[in-house]
């Protein structure tokens, strides 16, 4: 009883305090600096009647239903070879569950800076070597959803696979079986 | 178990009774500003020589990164935290104010007359009622600096005095890569930097327009003059293709890493350049327009006494607030940051405005103009947004301009309204 405390506090703390004060933000008028005052739904008003607001709603949609699916299938994938792999088993396991570890913040700035324009990017330095014209990862409206989808599948499929694999114990090597069938193009395991 | 108990209890009175002594003979009073190295340092040094005059006044500073600071100084002071002096940007002051978080220079030590007389008229700005708010040590403004390795290899003799002649010295700067990208810019570009006070108080005008009317309440520069200078400004980038935005990140970063030939910023970047090893670097003046027409940006941070200094420590923050905009602050300020006094009298000496460096800023600031903001970030936003729609969604400089007025004076209308 007494150790539950501790978790206790921290979520209402940490979690359910400030949730529930920004809901109630979410109707006040506030600078940071004065008083608060009620707003009604004026906030919720802005919030729709702005188009940038939808355009962020779509895009968010796209990211998560492309994202979600993508992430899971190459889970499942990795977790299968992973598994089979018999080759430096565990290094390569450590490494392939290394972006799980890593905070999401220091990934993204190490990502930014692989996409960057020359001199600095790293992808774009190797496409110059080549010859061929950089990529505005970035700052693209075709290209910017799909490159920050990509380090976010690469760091979800890691936590999948991991924890998708722990928690199917019992039943893995059936479904396995059956992933693996229905994948393969000789229909054999 | 004893001996600890013993041990503690000893130790509790001992430091209870040297932080009695302690209060008892000096009073510490804190500092707070945003973290520059430069201005980090010089604020150290002017703490330094205020204590040794001071013995009895102790000085904390703390600092923090620009991105936090206005939440922290918002959530601190009204908890009775935080600094007893502290320093904000011209352009916060109504929101200081109006949150009383800052209370007035006393008259008998900083009287009006006097600061009228000797400081820029644009600090005339941080006046209520019939007393100052608060007051800079250093004013700043713009100018061009350029590369004068890149400027010898490309065998220009001198930085542009015209805006033609800098686009046609920015094509002979930039350099390319076998794959055709930009591997060096012919100067740097980016509406986030200083580039919105290049735009708004400079090019605007430099075409003919006026930006703002009504003491800055409404925007005027989706105008003839406001399309010239967008076109103009956005050529650069799309058009002669001599810059590209988020070249190696930050212009600031491209200009330092010997990348860019040429690039607008404040003399606050005096500080930061000095100590970059192997940067061959000079400064002009921002070119002039066609007709000979100069403008330029001027703006600065302002110190304040803090509502929750009082008594003892009250007196002591009005001591220290003497003497950081003292004469000998400012030199002290100029000579570590680069950033110009604040009085014409300390900043406008022959010496000040013949130097190779501090020269063209100094003389910008004879002509320059002071934006008043309402919300600095938000109108910065509105310019960057401006640009970025015309690079990411083609959108023609008309609508961009059309559309980022409006947007500012949005802006403007929910702050005086």
């Amino acid at each position: 009883m007494g150790l539950l405390a501790i978790p206790i506090v921290f979520y209402v703390v940490v979690r359910f305090y400030p949730t529930a004060n920004a809901i109630l933000l979410s109707f006040q008028e506030w600078n940071l600096l004065g008083s608060r005052s009620w707003a009604g739904f004026d906030n919720y008003v802005k919030l729709f009647s702005d188009p940038t607001f939808w355009k962020v709603f779509a895009n968010t949609f796209l990211y998560l239903i492309l994202g979600t699916p993508t992430s899971l299938l190459l889970a499942f994938v990795i977790a299968f070879h992973l598994d089979k792999l018999r080759f430096m088993h565990g290094t390569i396991r450590a490494l392939y569950f290394l972006p799980f570890m890593t905070s999401a913040v220091a990934m993204a700035w190490v990502w930014r800076w692989f996409y960057q324009p020359v001199p600095i990017g790293v992808f774009n330095n190797a496409l110059a070597t080549f010859g061929i014209p950089q990529i505005p990862f970035l700052n693209s409206t075709t290209y910017a959803l799909p490159s920050i989808l990509a380090p976010a599948i690469w760091q979800v499929s890691a936590s999948r696979s991991s924890s998708s694999w722990q928690a199917c114990v019992p039943f893995r090597k059936p479904i396995m079986r059956q992933l693996a069938l229905m994948a393969s193009p000789h229909g054999k395991p | 178990m004893k001996q600890l108990k013993k041990w503690m209890l000893g130790a509790t009175t001992a430091a209870c009774a040297m932080y009695a002594a302690g209060s008892a003979q000096a009073v510490e009073i804190e500092y707070w500003q945003y973290f520059f190295e430069p201005r980090v340092k010089a604020m150290e040094t002017l703490i330094e020589n205020f204590e040794k005059a001071n013995p009895d006044i102790t000085v904390k500073m703390t600092h923090f990164p620009y991105a936090d600071y206005r939440t922290k100084v918002a959530a601190a002071i009204p908890a009775g935290q935080g600094p007893d002096v502290v320093q904000l940007f011209y352009g916060w002051l109504n929101d200081y104010v109006n949150a009383q978080l800052i209370q007035p220079l006393p008259n008998d030590v900083f009287p009006p007359a006097e600061i009228e007389a000797e400081f820029f008229p644009m600090v005339q700005a941080m006046k209520r009622g019939d007393q100052y708010m608060a007051l800079p040590t250093a004013v700043r403004s713009l100018a061009l600096f350029y590369n004068k390795r890149l400027f010898d290899k490309a065998g220009i003799d001198g930085p542009p005095k015209t805006l033609d002649e800098l686009v046609e010295t920015a094509k002979k700067l930039t350099q390319t890569d076998g794959a055709g990208n930009l591997s060096t810019v012919g100067i740097t570009t980016g509406m986030n930097a200083q580039d919105h006070h290049w735009f708004r108080e400079v090019l605007v005008r430099q075409f003919g327009g006026d930006p703002y009317m009504d003491n800055y309440k409404k925007v005027n520069y989706n105008t003839e003059a406001g399309k010239a200078a967008l076109k103009y400004y956005s050529d650069l980038e799309f058009t002669h293709k001599v810059t590209a935005a988020g070249f190696m990140d930050e212009p600031q970063a491209a200009f330092k890493a010997g990348r860019a030939g040429m690039h607008i910023d404040g003399s606050f970047r005096i500080g930061a350049l000095n100590k970059v090893r192997g940067l061959k670097w000079g400064v002009a003046e921002l070119p002039a327009a066609a007709d000979g027409t100069q403008s330029n940006y001027s703006s600065y941070w302002v110190n304040g006494i803090t509502s929750k200094a009082t008594g003892e420590k009250y007196d002591a923050a009005v001591k220290f607030m003497k003497y950081v905009t003292s004469d000998e602050a400012m030199q002290v300020w100029l000579d570590t940051v680069g950033e110009l006094p604040a009085k014409p009298s300390a900043a406008m000496t022959d010496a000040n405005a013949n130097h190779e460096v501090y020269g063209p800023f100094i003389k910008g600031l004879g002509y320059a103009k002071t934006t008043i903001f309402a919300n600095e970030s938000g109108q910065r936003q509105a310019l960057m947004d401006m640009v970025g729609r015309m690079r990411l969604e083609s959108q023609s400089a008309e609508d961009s301009l059309a559309q980022a007025a409006g947007e500012e004076q949005k802006i403007l209308d929910d702050y005086y309204n």
